[in-house]
C-alpha cells in the first residue's frame, strides 16, 4: 500500500530555504546596482569637466562594474555560499591578468594622469621621446603625433608619461636664435648694424622682447654674430627661414664676405717649390 | 599708363594709383565688371575679378588682418612716459594702427578684394611668454590737439584717470579689436576710432573702456563680418603692465 502520509517529504527542499536571506541578498544586489548605476552618472559628469568623454565614460563603466561586482559578492555571502575559494580564483586571475596586462594597466593610468596634468593637448607642437609634431589625440592607451613628414606615430601613453615633452606651442612666443659668421676681415659692426635693420623690418619679429644682436665668438674661420628675437610661436618656423634669407642677402648686398672653414697649415721645414719651364717639360 | 596717387579713402574707378609702395591696377572687364590687381616693383601681389560690379572702394580696416591673422589685440605704446599724480585726469590723442582694405560693392553689400599693410606692421609681446598676449604694436607721440591724418593710422582721443592713491607712469595702452569702431572721411587719409577711457586701477593695472564716437561727420565701417563687433562692448583689462 502506498503510503500518502508525507507528501510534501520530496520537497523538504522547499521548507528548508531561508527566504528571508534570499530576500535580503537580492534587496543587496537591487541596491547595489542602483548605487552602482548612481556612482556610474555622478563619476561621468565629474570626469566630463577634466578628460574627454571616452575616457569618462570609460572610466565610469568601470566604476559601476566594480561595484556591481562587490555588491553581488556581499549577496552571495548574506546567503552562506562560501566565497573563499571565489575569492582566492579571483586572486590568482587577479595575479595572472596583473602580469599579462601590466603594459595595457601603465598605459591606462599613464593616460590618466596625463589627462590629469595636461602637459600635452591636441593641436599642440610637441616632441615626445624624439618624435616631433602635431598632437592629434590622447586616448586611454596611447597618443597620436603626426609628424612634421606627415606620418602618424602612435606613443605608448606609458613612454609619454615618462619621457621628456617638449611642448613648442604652449606658450604665445618662442625665442629664435640665428648664427651668422663674417670674415674677420670685414667690419663687425657694420654687420650688425646691416643684421639689426632686417630684423626690425620683419614684421614678425616682435618689438617686446627686445631682439639682440652681437658678436658671440672669434671662432677658427670667422667672427660670429648672434641673433636672438621672439617671435609668435605660430610664426617661428617662417620666420625662421624668412630671416635667415633676408640676412643672407643683406649681407651679401653690403659687400660682407660669409667665409667657409679654412686651415692655415704650416710646414716645419721649409718647402722648395720647383717650377719647371716649358723646355724642361719637353 | 600713368600712376595717380591716392589721396584718400573713398571710391575709385578704372585706373592707376599709387598708394604707398603699391600700384593699385583697375581695369574694364568686357563690361561686364572690372579686374583688380595690385603690385610692388612689378610683382602682381593680389589680383581679382569683379563681376557685376563697378564700385571699388578703398577703406580703413582694424589691424589684424595683414600680414596674417595672428591677434585680435592692438598695443599702443605711448612715445614718452605720462606721469598721472593721484586722482589726476587727462586726455591726449594718439595714433593707432590701421590697415587698409579695398571693398568691392553691389548697392549695399559688399566683399572684400584686397587687405594692403598700413604702416610698417610690426607685432609685439605684452606679457610673458607663457601668459601674455601678442598684438599688434604702434609707437605714438602724444598729441594736444588732432594729429594730421596720415595713411595706415587712425586717431583717437584718450582719456586717462588715474583712481590710486599714489603717482602711476602710463605708457601703453592695449585695445581689443573686436570693440573698435572705425571711422573714416572720403577724400583724405583722416580716420578715428571711438574715445578710449583709460581708468588705472593700480601702479600696474588698468582697463580700458570703449567710450563716444568723437569723430563727427564721419562715415562708419561698413564691418567685414568676421570682424563684426559684438553688441556687448567690454573692457579691455591690463594685467601685465601700464
Amino acid at each position: 500500500m502506498v503510503d500518502f502520509g508525507d507528501v510534501t517529504g520530496g520537497f523538504s527542499w522547499f521548507t528548508n530555504i531561508n527566504w528571508l536571506q534570499i530576500f535580503i541578498a537580492i534587496v543587496i544586489f537591487i541596491l547595489g546596482v542602483f548605487i552602482a548605476y548612481v556612482a556610474r552618472k555622478l563619476f561621468y559628469r565629474a570626469l566630463i569637466k577634466f578628460v574627454p568623454k571616452t575616457v569618462a565614460h570609460n572610466t565610469a563603466r568601470i566604476i559601476y562594474y566594480a561595484l556591481v561586482i562587490i555588491f553581488a559578492i556581499s549577496a552571495l555571502g548574506t546567503l552562506g555560499i562560501d566565497l573563499t575559494a571565489l575569492i582566492i580564483a579571483g586572486g590568482i586571475i587577479g595575479i595572472i591578468l596583473g602580469f599579462a596586462l601590466q603594459s595595457v594597466t601603465a598605459n591606462l593610468v599613464s593616460g590618466l594622469f596625463l589627462y590629469w596634468e595636461r602637459p600635452l593637448k591636441p593641436g599642440d607642437v610637441v616632441e615626445v621621446d624624439g618624435h616631433a609634431g602635431v598632437v592629434l589625440d590622447i586616448s586611454i592607451m596611447s597618443t597620436k603625433i603626426r609628424g612634421f613628414d606627415g606620418v602618424l606615430i602612435r606613443v605608448p601613453n606609458e613612454k609619454v608619461f615618462s619621457a621628456v615633452i617638449k611642448n613648442i606651442g604652449a606658450n604665445v612666443a618662442r625665442r629664435l636664435e640665428l648664427a651668422i659668421g663674417i670674415a674677420y676681415k670685414e667690419d663687425a659692426e657694420k654687420a650688425v648694424d646691416v643684421i639689426t635693420k632686417v630684423v626690425n623690418e620683419h614684421p614678425f619679429v616682435l618689438v617686446h622682447p627686445e631682439p639682440e644682436v652681437f658678436v658671440s665668438n672669434l671662432g677658427n674661420s670667422s667672427v660670429d654674430i648672434t641673433v636672438r628675437v621672439w617671435t609668435p610661436t605660430s610664426e617661428w618656423m617662417n620666420v625662421r627661414k624668412d630671416l635667415l634669407w633676408k640676412i643672407k642677402k643683406a649681407i651679401t648686398e653690403a659687400g660682407i664676405e660669409i667665409p667657409f672653414p679654412q686651415s692655415d697649415v704650416w710646414f716645419r721645414s721649409p718647402l722648395e717649390v720647383r717650377v719647371k719651364s716649358d723646355n724642361e717639360e719637353n | 599708363m600713368e600712376a595717380f596717387k591716392l589721396k584718400g579713402y573713398g571710391r575709385i574707378g578704372v585706373g592707376r594709383y599709387k598708394l604707398l609702395n603699391y600700384t593699385i591696377e583697375i581695369t574694364d572687364f568686357n563690361g561686364e565688371g572690372i579686374k583688380y590687381a595690385r603690385s610692388e616693383n612689378g610683382s602682381i601681389l593680389a589680383d581679382s575679378l569683379v563681376i557685376g560690379s563697378h564700385d571699388v572702394v578703398i577703406v580703413p580696416i582694424y589691424p589684424v588682418l595683414v600680414p596674417k591673422r595672428i591677434t585680435e589685440y592692438v598695443l599702443v605704446e605711448l612715445d614718452r612716459k605720462v606721469n598721472i599724480a593721484p586722482r589726476a585726469e587727462t586726455g591726449f590723442y594718439v595714433q593707432i594702427p590701421i590697415d587698409i582694405a579695398v571693398y568691392a560693392y553691389k548697392d549695399r553689400d559688399f566683399t572684400i578684394l584686397d587687405l594692403i599693410p598700413g604702416y610698417n606692421p610690426k607685432y609685439t609681446l605684452y606679457g610673458s611668454p607663457n601668459e601674455g598676449i601678442i598684438a599688434r604694436y604702434i609707437k605714438t607721440s602724444i598729441y594736444n590737439d588732432e594729429p594730421k591724418p596720415e595713411v595706415g593710422k587712425a586717431i583717437s582721443l584718450v582719456r586717462v584717470h588715474n583712481k590710486t592713491r599714489e603717482w602711476v607712469t602710463l605708457t601703453k595702452i592695449l585695445l581689443h579689436s573686436g570693440n573698435l569702431r572705425l571711422y573714416y572721411e572720403e577724400g583724405s587719409w583722416r580716420a578715428c576710432v571711438q574715445e578710449l577711457n583709460v581708468t588705472i586701477d593700480s601702479k600696474s593695472t588698468a582697463s580700458v573702456a570703449y567710450g563716444e564716437v568723437t569723430c563727427k561727420g564721419m562715415k562708419a565701417l561698413d564691418d567685414p563680418p568676421s570682424l563684426r563687433p559684438s553688441r556687448i562692448v567690454y573692457k579691455t583689462n591690463m594685467l601685465w603692465g601700464i
